[in-house]
């Protein structure tokens, strides 16, 4: 009898401390991937301003890419942060922003590396152009650094199917970029003076973040996109190679032992799969929105004209 | 402590002495002892369960296949055990569904040597301990199929071949059920007027 609940006393005994010991070795396993992780976000599609939300959590707009950036700030064992980017570009003031926001990541100690994907162009190249590294394949499509605003006058097709539009106006120049008339020459020196300024601060940016002069940046700054092998000998790009090979320079730069944790946000969730075609912006709609509600502009784009 | 050293004993027999250990239990119908030990036998394997799944890299998942191990596992028995009386009763059965339950409970005892499997397998990520683990929870769940098999019959008392009938007729009426319905749905895509 005492034989036989010694038996079973052994065995629960053995039991409770299996169950202790994987305990302890899952808390173990937490510790030691705590210090080790690197997030990678998406930046994918035209580059656009603002935010959307819909109900099923499909997000859209540069709001989310900097909340990610933020949530990655924020995440202590977030070492690296790899940005994948697979964007032709967009709005400048988006990728301004965004690229302000990689920077405050880089001053709060974390390594950041771009890895770009089929494309990273203009707006994408601003946000790659302020990160630590750069990784690109050599079939990447990149540079198209520079700026310009559309604008389309359609004033002779209005006037053959009988559209005359009336506008009272405040100022001289508040319906500038109006497509039913022709742009004044001093419409256009502003907007050139724009273009200009936001020209020179692209420059700057990439200037600054690729440790290049500014003269030899406004050679390669003349809206030529480049291969990603022609980047790398213009300087543009730091390493050729897939986004594992920027996770494993993401790795190294951090100083992470080992095999790192990656941590994907942003990642569409099934709900967002089923109910929405498609997670990205798409250029007509960007162009679009241009002309939506009558307003004289949005941004000026940062994006290959002929995309 | 008679109590934890009956039980002690009921827990050996079980293991080793099963028909009469099944027998007695469903007699003395001590059902709320019998579901502790059937938590205690369901939820240790699952938590167990659910740190290997997480060293196979399914780390979401872990959590809520314990949870619903547990849950679906508990709801299973108990809908199972009534279902299980009745057929058992209409192939004259004589036995209550108290006893039954308790039966079944000790009946779910040798879950708990997967335990070890599981923790090992975690501890030394080698192949083939990683390959053992599925034997092992097949030869368990076998071990489980005939502790049930055999809780039924000494519940009941009644020959072996009946018991084995209890225990499949309702699986095959589910099975039965979800075959049929399944051709239902499919026929519901069958045009009606099919020009063959």
């Amino acid at each position: 009898m005492r034989s036989k609940r010694t038996v079973i006393v052994i065995f629960l005994v053995v039991i409770v401390l299996c169950v202790l010991a994987a305990f302890w070795k899952n808390s173990n396993d937490v510790n030691s991937a705590a210090g080790n992780r690197i997030a990678v976000i998406y930046v994918d599609g035209v580059i656009a301003g603002g935010h959307s939300q819909s109900l099923f959590g499909n997000k859209e707009g540069t709001d989310e890419v900097i909340h990610q950036l933020h949530q990655a700030r924020d995440d202590k064992a977030v070492k690296a942060v790899v940005l994948r980017i697979n964007s032709p570009g967009g709005s400048a003031p988006a990728s301004q922003e965004v690229g302000a926001e990689i920077i405050k990541l880089r001053q709060s100690g974390k390594v950041v590396i771009a890895s770009m994907g089929d494309v990273a162009a203009s707006g994408g190249y601003w946000i790659a152009a302020v990160t630590d590294k750069i990784y690109a394949s050599p079939a990447t499509m990149t540079g198209s650094i520079g700026v310009y605003i559309p604008y389309a006058n359609w004033q002779e097709l209005y006037q053959k199917i009988g559209i005359r539009q009336e506008k009272i106006k405040s100022g001289p120049h508040k319906d500038i970029l109006s497509p039913d008339r022709p742009m004044t020459p001093e419409e256009r020196a502003i907007l050139q003076a724009m273009v200009d300024d936001l020209y020179n601060q692209f420059v700057a940016v990439v200037a600054e973040g690729r440790h290049m002069d500014v003269e030899k940046v406004k050679e390669l700054a003349d809206g030529r996109i480049f291969t990603g092998s022609q980047a790398k000998t213009a300087g543009l790009v730091d390493e050729l190679g897939t986004m594992y090979d920027a996770i494993d320079g993401a790795a190294e730069l951090a100083g992470i032992k080992g095999k790192p944790v990656i941590k994907e946000y942003g990642k569409a969730n099934p709900w967002s799969l089923i109910f929405s075609a498609s997670d990205q912006t798409k250029m007509e709609e960007l162009m679009l929105k241009q002309f939506a509600n009558q307003l004289p502009i949005t941004a000026p784009l940062a994006v290959p004209p002929e995309w | 402590m008679r109590a934890v050293g009956n039980l002690l004993d009921s827990i050996y027999d079980v293991l080793f002495c099963p028909s009469p250990a099944l027998r007695r239990i469903g007699e003395e119908s001590r059902w709320g002892m019998a579901v502790l030990v059937y938590l205690v036998c369901l939820i240790l394997p699952a938590i167990a369960m659910g740190f290997f799944i997480k060293t196979l890299g399914f780390h979401k998942f872990g959590g809520m296949l314990v949870a619903a191990e547990v849950v679906g596992r508990f709801m299973l028995l108990v809908l199972g055990v009534a279902v299980l009386h009745l057929v058992a009763e209409l192939f004259g059965g004589k036995g209550t569904a108290k006893g039954l339950l308790a039966a079944m409970c000790f009946a779910h005892l040798p879950q708990l040597l997967a335990v070890p499997f599981f923790v090992i397998s975690m501890l030394w990520a080698s192949s083939f301990w990683k390959a053992l683990v599925p034997l092992v929870s097949v030869a368990v769940s076998c071990w489980t199929l005939v502790l049930n098999i055999v809780a039924i019959k000494e519940v009941y008392q009644i020959s072996g071949g009946r018991a084995v009938l209890i225990f499949v007729i309702p699986i095959i009426a589910v099975l039965a059920m979800t075959v049929g319905l399944l051709i239902l749905s499919v026929a519901e895509f069958i045009p009606e007027n099919a020009g063959w």
